[in-house]
């Protein structure tokens, strides 16, 4: 609902401006296509495009000419620039959350939505995915928004909240002392 | 830029095989339209070019008037070659004999189609060859025998005194008639004026001969309509093919077999393209997150399926056309001078069909796939087909639409689509019925078997579809398969191995006896003799009938036949004629005529009416008692008129009788034409040679079709199947886990398509042998006979046919190893 892929029954939402609750669903792609960017927990890529073609897909539905470019830097910040040309179930598990993870910070998001993005892989490979992660959120000054069950991943965020089922119970720190999440 | 991705997302696809189903089925619908119109439009064009050579041109034009000039300019314009022809019965005098000949008068040109040979000698076998020239006449080989002349001699006819060229060794459009009449004299036109012949009156026919493209002759029949006065007839050629009609029907069958493979093909694409849409369902969701519009997703996804159409209707209208390239090349290997015309016709077609398929059966899938919210990317992807309403409406839509557009005919399109529909009801009754009944059977059964029972009950209502596809498509083999076999028969029929070829016309009484001399010597086995005396229809009920059917100003009066008749007289029914109004001579002294159905139809005849004949002066007056059918496809003679013995006996009559004789016998021929210079020997070998090609090139047709209606049946199935692969891996993941073994998994999997294969395979029989008595009975008048055969070429072909096509599909899945098959399902 956050990332406006869904609508409230009742109450508001409102993100980087925008009245998501108000909004029909192709004005809330728009909000998307501009300010969102996804990392699911399957990795989620199109199987018939390639790594590189994965990247820039959303750069090229928005009209992005530089897009190619932009996805080749990308595919090198994640140190997957000899495997551009390769179609994800030529990839590894990590490899794919790499690839959508340069997919998601193509469009030079506001907010990154990441929703369990280790956990479908092994300790190893989902620490590197979780440094890669706050690294480029570091460098490319996103907003991070990601759910979790792990609460030492948890704890590498600047807010922290807590959900049992379907109701906040926690919040910290506090909710005034910082404008960035994440 | 979307454009981009759509086609990466195209060829992606096409490489790693998703799209394969729906690119065939519509590569397959495509092709077989463009190739089944296209060939029956070539054997049809083939079949028109051969009855061109027996009538000298493309399309003739009858007057009972002089040349029009302003026609012949018309058709100069158009560029189609014209000849002229002038016909009339005339006296020829050589010194003291003399004879009644049937001239025929003819420009340079002529002939149009075929060829025209004549030889410088006396005989049709020999001799240097000749060219028509003015002031010289050619002759029936039989006239130099009456009028006692050779080649050099000279003849009067009219007023003009001219040479005797030789003999016709072949004339084109030399009646066919087996009875000959007159001697039959060729000369040129432009000696015509000089006999002096022609006089206001004088019955004279002539003709227009034309020859050109299909299009510029049709032009020129639309200009020349309105030219036309109510002298001038067209003279119809399809119709005076003696086999026309068998192609008529054959031509009929072939579309319609054909339409319904493209039916199923279609119906193949229907299954793969929703099974295309669910597979991408997720897909669409992600790039929806990623930010695209429903617009933008249709746009991707409709330029997609614009790409994949595109792609089968270029391959298909490729293959149809090379299809149609090799049937034209088979073609002219049977006749030598074949002239092929690209026609437009079958690719617009053809490209008509794709669309049709591609807009009600695969556009819904894909329209409604570009409405998943994006929300989906958070839910596991249903498995399961979903029946839609809307889907199933287009589909039917389409199939309907498909029937109107190759039947042309909205009638039969609504009855074969409701006939259709029928039997689908039908078929869904039964096997919801029998998977229930199956029930209380399989508790008995192995645990294989009732895990396959289990299977099938639960996807009662796709397993419904797919038992409706496979059995029509197994009862459509079938049924080609058995009908091609009666189709050939019954032709072959027509002309049985040995049946006369060879005509003897012009017989005299005494003749006879040399004539079976002859036949004995040689081993021939000939017809009987019948008699014919020629003699004209002059009244019907003290009504005078008009002789010249082109006679103005006496509309009211009945017109007659217009020529001299070939009158008979038999005491038995020939054997291939069926009497349908009244009753054979009872009476022996009652003076009957059985009368031919067409013609008593033509001249409004009816039991019981007084038709008077005029031969050779002598008037009779016969009593009609009887309507005949005539086959007229069959090669015997046929009589309009046939008379009870006791009228004609005393007429001087001549004989006619035929035998069958090998090919490559002409000595034996010139023997008797030296022994009997009178009788006229006809050959009817060219006639019977082009209805083999024919039914030669029709089979190879109908093995075609069997051919593609087999493929698409075969497309229906594995577009069934993979339809069902995303939850049979679910499935077979959770009962790998729960420790099936690969021997029982894969006992449970054959059974299941056995099972389908052979309930589909038992219905198609039931229906074929239902389809195949009626045809017998209503269409072919054949006996009825129960085809044994059937009943177990049915099921086996479906147990066979669809077990083999279900294990292709699924091995793949069975081979997986079961941790592997798991990961997989929980992956996604």
């Amino acid at each position: 609902m956050l990332a406006g892929l869904d609508t409230p029954s009742a109450g508001e939402i409102e993100m980087a401006g925008h009245p998501l609750h108000n909004m029909s669903e192709d004005e809330r792609a728009g909000v998307r296509a501009r300010d969102v960017g996804f990392v699911f927990q399957s990795f989620l890529l199109l199987p018939s495009l390639t790594a590189l073609e994965n990247v820039t897909l959303p750069a090229e539905l928005s009209g992005d000419r530089k897009a190619r470019e932009r996805g080749l830097a990308l595919l090198e910040q994640v140190g997957l620039s000899a495997r551009a040309d390769f179609f994800p179930s030529q990839l590894s598990g990590g490899e794919q959350q790499r690839v959508a993870i340069a997919r998601a910070f193509i469009t030079k998001p506001a907010i990154l939505f990441a929703d369990e993005p280790s956990a479908n892989l092994d300790a190893v490979t989902g620490k590197m995915i979780e440094d890669l992660l706050f690294e480029l959120n570091d460098s490319q000054g996103t907003t991070l928004v990601l759910v979790t069950h792990n609460s030492e991943l948890a704890k590498r965020c600047q807010r922290q909240f807590q959900m049992r089922s379907g109701r906040f119970v926690a919040s910290e720190p506090a909710a005034e002392d910082t404008a960035n999440v994440g | 830029m979307w454009a981009s991705i759509a086609g990466r997302l195209f060829w992606r696809e096409l490489k790693r095989g998703e799209l394969w189903v729906i690119a065939f089925a519509l590569f397959l619908a495509v092709g077989s339209v463009v190739s089944l119109s296209g060939i029956t439009q070539s054997v049809k064009s083939a079949l028109q070019q051969r009855s061109a050579q027996f009538t000298a041109a493309d399309r003739v034009l009858g007057s009972s008037q002089p040349f029009d000039d302003t026609l012949f300019a018309v058709a100069g314009e158009l560029n189609v070659a014209t000849a002229r022809q002038m016909q009339f019965d005339s006296m020829l005098f050589a010194g003291e004999q003399m004879q009644l000949a049937t001239i025929k008068a003819v420009s340079d040109t002529y002939p149009l189609r075929g060829d025209l040979v004549l030889h410088r000698s006396a005989s049709i076998t020999s001799g240097p060859a000749g060219q028509l020239a003015p002031g010289e006449v050619w002759f029936e080989a039989r006239l130099l025998d009456l009028l006692q002349v050779n080649p050099g001699d000279t003849v009067e006819l009219g007023e003009a005194r001219l040479v005797v060229g030789g003999v016709i060794v072949n004339e084109p459009d030399a009646p066919l008639s087996v009875f000959g009449g007159s001697p039959r004299v060729i000369m040129h036109l432009a000696d015509v004026p000089n006999t002096n012949i022609v006089q206001p009156g004088s019955r004279i026919s002539y003709r227009y001969l034309f020859a050109g493209s299909t299009s510029a002759l049709d032009e020129l029949a639309e200009q020349l309509q309105p030219m036309l006065s109510v002298h001038q007839r067209w003279r119809n050629l399809d119709r005076e093919s003696a086999i026309g009609s068998a192609l008529e029907r054959a031509e009929r069958f072939l579309l319609l077999a054909g339409l319904l493979g493209i039916v199923l093909a279609a119906c193949a694409a229907a299954v793969a393209a929703s099974r295309y849409s669910q597979r991408h369902t997720q897909a669409v969701a992600i790039i929806k997150a990623l930010g695209a519009t429903t617009a933008k997703a249709r746009l991707l996804y409709g330029s997609h399926l614009c790409l994949v159409v595109l792609f089968s209707l270029v391959l298909g209208l490729l293959g149809g056309q090379l299809a149609i390239f090799a049937a034209e090349f088979g073609i002219s290997q049977y006749i030598s001078d074949y002239r092929t015309e690209f026609s437009v016709r079958p690719l617009f077609l053809g490209t008509l069909t794709c669309i049709i398929c591609a807009l009600l059966f695969a556009a819904r899938p894909l329209w409604q796939l570009a409405k998943t919210p994006a929300i989906e990317v958070l839910k596991q992807p249903a498995v399961a087909m979903k029946l839609d309403k809307w889907q199933l409406l287009f589909g039917a839509a389409a199939i309907w639409g498909l029937m109107w557009l190759f039947s042309g005919e909205l009638l039969i399109s609504v009855g074969l689509f409701l006939l259709c529909g029928l039997f689908a009801a039908i078929l869904l009754g039964f096997a919801a019925l029998m998977v229930k009944l199956a029930r209380p059977v399989a508790a008995g059964q192995s645990s294989a078997g009732r895990l396959a029972l289990a299977n099938l009950r639960r996807r009662l209502w796709p397993n419904s579809f797919q038992l409706i596809t496979f059995s029509l498509a197994i009862f459509l083999t079938l049924l080609l398969y058995f009908l091609r076999a009666e189709l050939i028969g019954q032709w072959r029929q027509q002309i049985p191995e040995g049946a006369p070829n060879h005509f003897l016309v012009n017989v005299s009484a005494e003749q006879r006896a040399q004539v079976t001399a002859f036949t004995q010597k040689n081993n021939l086995q000939p017809e009987p003799f019948y008699p014919v005396v020629r003699g004209r229809l002059i009244t019907v009920n003290d009504e005078t009938l008009q002789q010249e059917a082109s006679k103005e100003d006496r509309s009211e009066q009945r017109v007659g036949v217009g020529r001299e008749l070939n009158l008979t007289w038999l005491a038995e029914i020939p054997a291939n004629n069926k009497i349908t109004e009244g009753q054979w001579f009872t009476d022996t002294t009652a003076a009957e005529v059985s009368v031919e159905q067409e013609i008593a139809e033509r001249l409004q005849l009816k039991l019981g009416d007084t038709l008077n004949f005029s031969l050779g002066g002598q008037q009779i007056s016969t009593t009609v008692t009887s309507i005949r059918q005539v086959d007229w496809n069959s090669l015997q003679p046929n009589f309009y008129m046939i008379l009870s013995p006791d009228v004609l006996a005393t007429f001087p009559a001549t004989y006619i009788t035929a035998f069958y004789l090998e090919q490559g016998s002409g000595k034996l021929i010139n023997q008797l034409a030296r022994q009997m210079p009178t009788v006229t020997v006809i050959s009817v070998d060219a006639i019977i040679n082009q209805v083999n090609d024919i039914i030669a090139q029709v089979t190879i047709a109908l093995s075609f079709i069997l051919v593609i209606i087999a493929l698409a049946a075969a497309l229906v199935l594995v577009a069934q199947v993979q339809a069902t692969l995303e939850q049979r891996e679910q499935e077979l993941a959770i009962l790998r886990t729960l420790g099936a073994k690969y021997v029982f998994l894969r006992n449970a999997l054959l059974l299941e398509f056995a099972f389908l294969g052979a309930l589909a395979g038992l219905f198609a029989t039931v229906l074929a042998e239902l389809l195949l008595m009626t045809l017998q009975q209503r269409v072919f008048d054949m006996p009825f006979q129960f085809h044994f055969a059937l009943w177990w070429m049915g099921p086996v072909i479906g147990i066979v046919a669809v077990s083999l096509l279900g294990w292709w599909q699924l091995r793949r899945l069975l081979q997986i190893p079961g941790a592997v098959l798991i990961r997989r399902v929980i992956q996604s």
